[in-house]
């Protein structure tokens, strides 16, 4: 079976005024077919930019792919499709659902308007059927009253309601990959359960595919199956979802686990990790990402580590990949 | 029930004040309106007693507060009196002058805001573009430039120095059609250009802004095409606030209009306005300046009317 996606040494660059960003260095990974993968990460660390990079989101006009840089999605070579072709990718082939419901739909036309020009964009359908359609998506993402829902305005409807209209207009055109960026960060506790709940119940029931990034351990935990750890525009370790909880082989890894608060442990003190990530504006860093960071750093690490394969699905991009005493039990020093 | 009430105790309030404060005014500006109405023979000693006639036939020797008594009442009966100097009723005098402004502004308007429209739109979608970039000094200059300056410079080349259209005067619409337009291109082409220049800008920041909303990028990402993107979508989000800009605007079109239709010769209202000024003619003064004010104001609530209808959120 080949994958649905593969992305293999993907480099983003952002040329600005100043100097260019390295937002993503080298990063490859890869989405079976109705698979839920995380992206875990801090903010800047290149999440957004890398899942953004997959539909080709940000402007072409500003944006460099290092050389050797590939994505194949759909047995699609994305980096050559032309713009025109791309919006036959988007909304049809890979979606998006965003972190922020309130200001993701527009407040000057009705849901089911909104709705009605995603379908028709990818597809031949008369009105009649298009609210069929566009009826039974609500219906799938849990809203009642769809009938009369597609006559409401944005503004009528509550956070969550939002967010599950947007993922029903993500799963309209019953894409392959729904790529999810933060999709329960701006929701309320109940919204945010309710959101996963369904994005799960989708993901079995159409055997579609997702990538959920987060910062959330909690949301990683129980939504992925296989779940990639980014820093500094890297992706510094993959592995399945009980692997990278129980054994992680990343200095990073671990200290991010470390830093959750544990309920259970109340009394204990918040442990962040000590240091900020470095910028990535100028000359590309040859050194491991973590390197200023890293309480196991040495000389080696000023240059990159490559992926070090541990398991069947394990891998980690540190000199010292399995051979650190990390696990979840010892706080990071 | 107040508030449902309000926008017409507005609506007469604001009438109130632009009718006291032009009364006031007018009769604090120098000048006698008996004497400028005798023309130059009004010092000598033998017509002292017309000026006197003048004064009583007018009501011009009563007391201030009585005379603005009497203007109230009249107003409210919808009696505007007679002007002063021609002594045809006012009335009269402003609708046959209203409907050569109401044409020009108008047709200014229709003019003005499908290119302002088009220009600010696809200026934002190339953001500092070459393209953008001429665009919108362009639309600066049109807006900084003087409507008498290039009325003038139209005159000069386009009726003087050769003879292409009429210099001056007015050919009513449903009588000779060409003779309208011939006589209406250059008054609204002047006008037009002032238009273009405020409308392209704000159409330029409303649209720059919605392109950077989350919404627009989620429809990219969904696969709607950029055109629709730009001309159906993003296009009501930044369109329908201009409804109130082009009703804000109509004040100062009307103002623009006194000196277009001075320029060009228009018999229209803001000539008529100009000349009751100069006149001193009350009576006249005063109804060109209530009609316009209630212009306005309607024009406003009608622009505040459909922006609600348009906009659901700022229905409620």
């Amino acid at each position: 079976m080949s994958s649905l996606l593969h992305v293999e040494n993907l480099g983003v660059t952002f040329e600005t005024a100043e100097a260019p960003v390295h937002a993503v260095v080298e990063a490859s990974m890869t989405i079976e077919p109705g698979q839920r993968v995380g992206l875990i990460g801090e903010s800047g660390s290149g999440k957004s930019v890398l899942a953004r990079a997959f539909m080709q989101l940000d402007s072409r006009r500003v944006t460099r792919f290092a050389s050797g840089s590939r994505i194949d999605l759909d047995g699609r070579d994305v980096l050559s499709l032309p713009e025109s072709d791309l919006h036959h990718l988007r909304g049809d082939v890979v979606s998006m659902v965003f972190q922020n419901p309130m200001h993701s739909l527009n407040p000057s036309f009705k849901i089911g308007t909104q709705l009605r020009s995603v379908l028709q964009a990818h597809r031949k359908i008369s009105r009649r059927d298009a609210t069929g359609r566009i009826v039974d998506a609500l219906k799938a993402v849990d809203l009642p009253g769809a009938e009369q829902l597609v006559h409401r305005y944005p503004h009528e409807l509550s956070g969550g309601q939002r967010q599950r209209v947007l993922i029903a207009m993500a799963i309209l055109c019953e894409p392959k990959l729904i790529i999810a960026d933060e999709p329960t960060s701006a929701l309320d506790v109940t919204a945010q359960d309710t959101v996963l709940e369904i994005m799960i119940r989708l993901s079995d029931e159409q055997n579609i595919a997702v990538l959920m990034i987060t910062h959330d351990m909690g949301v990683a935990a129980r939504f992925c199956e296989v779940v990639n750890v980014m820093y500094g525009g890297r992706i510094v370790e993959t592995a399945d979802v009980r692997t990278l909880f129980s054994r992680p082989a990343h200095p990073y890894t671990a200290a991010l686990l470390a830093a959750t608060p544990d309920p259970a442990r109340a009394e204990q003190e918040f442990r962040a990790i000590p240091g900020t990530q470095q910028s990535r504006l100028g000359v590309s860093s040859l050194a491991c990402a973590f390197v200023e960071r890293c309480p196991f750093a040495q000389d080696v690490c000023r240059n990159a580590p490559d992926m070090v394969p541990l398991g069947e699905t394990h891998k980690a991009a540190c000199h010292f990949a399995g051979e650190l005493p990390l696990d979840r039990a010892t706080p990071s020093p | 029930m107040l508030r449902t009430a309000a926008p017409y105790l507005r609506f007469f309030l604001i009438l109130w004040i632009v009718v006291t404060v032009v009364f006031i005014s007018l009769r604090l500006a120098p000048g006698d309106p008996a004497v400028l109405l005798l023309g130059p023979t009004a010092g000598r000693q033998d017509v002292a007693e017309n000026l006197a006639d003048i004064r009583e036939r007018y009501g011009l020797d009563r007391p201030m507060i009585v005379q603005y008594g009497i203007y109230l009442t009249d107003i409210v009966t919808g009696d505007l009196g007679n002007s002063n100097r021609s002594d045809r009723p006012v009335i009269g005098l402003i609708a046959t002058a209203a409907p050569v402004t109401i044409n020009l502004i108008l047709l200014s308007i229709l003019v003005a805001i499908p290119i302002a429209v088009f220009l600010g739109m696809t200026a934002a979608r190339y953001r500092n573009s070459p393209y953008d970039i001429t665009v919108r000094g362009v639309a600066t200059l049109a807006m900084a430039i003087p409507s008498f300056w290039i009325g003038l410079l139209f005159l000069n080349f386009f009726a003087i120095s050769t003879i292409w259209l009429p210099a001056s005067g007015y050919a009513p619409l449903s009588e000779d059609p060409l003779g309208f337009l011939r006589h209406m291109l250059l008054p609204v082409t002047t006008l037009a250009i002032y238009l273009v220049g405020t409308l392209t800008r704000f159409v330029y920041t409303e649209t720059a802004d919605t392109l950077e909303q989350d919404y627009i990028t989620v429809s990219r990402a969904m696969g709607i095409r950029p055109r629709s993107l730009l001309f159906r979508f993003a296009a009501r989000n930044s369109l329908t606030p201009m409804i109130i800009v082009v009703g804000v605007e109509i004040g100062t079109l009307i103002g623009g209009a006194v000196i277009v239709e001075e320029v060009f010769g228009l018999p229209g209202l803001g000539r008529l306005l100009l000349n009751a000024v100069l006149g001193r003619d009350y009576p006249l003064v005063q109804g060109c300046v209530l009609a316009i004010t209630v212009a306005v104001i309607l024009l406003n609530l009608l622009a505040e009317f459909i922006y609600r209808r348009l906009n659901p959120q700022a229905a409620e």
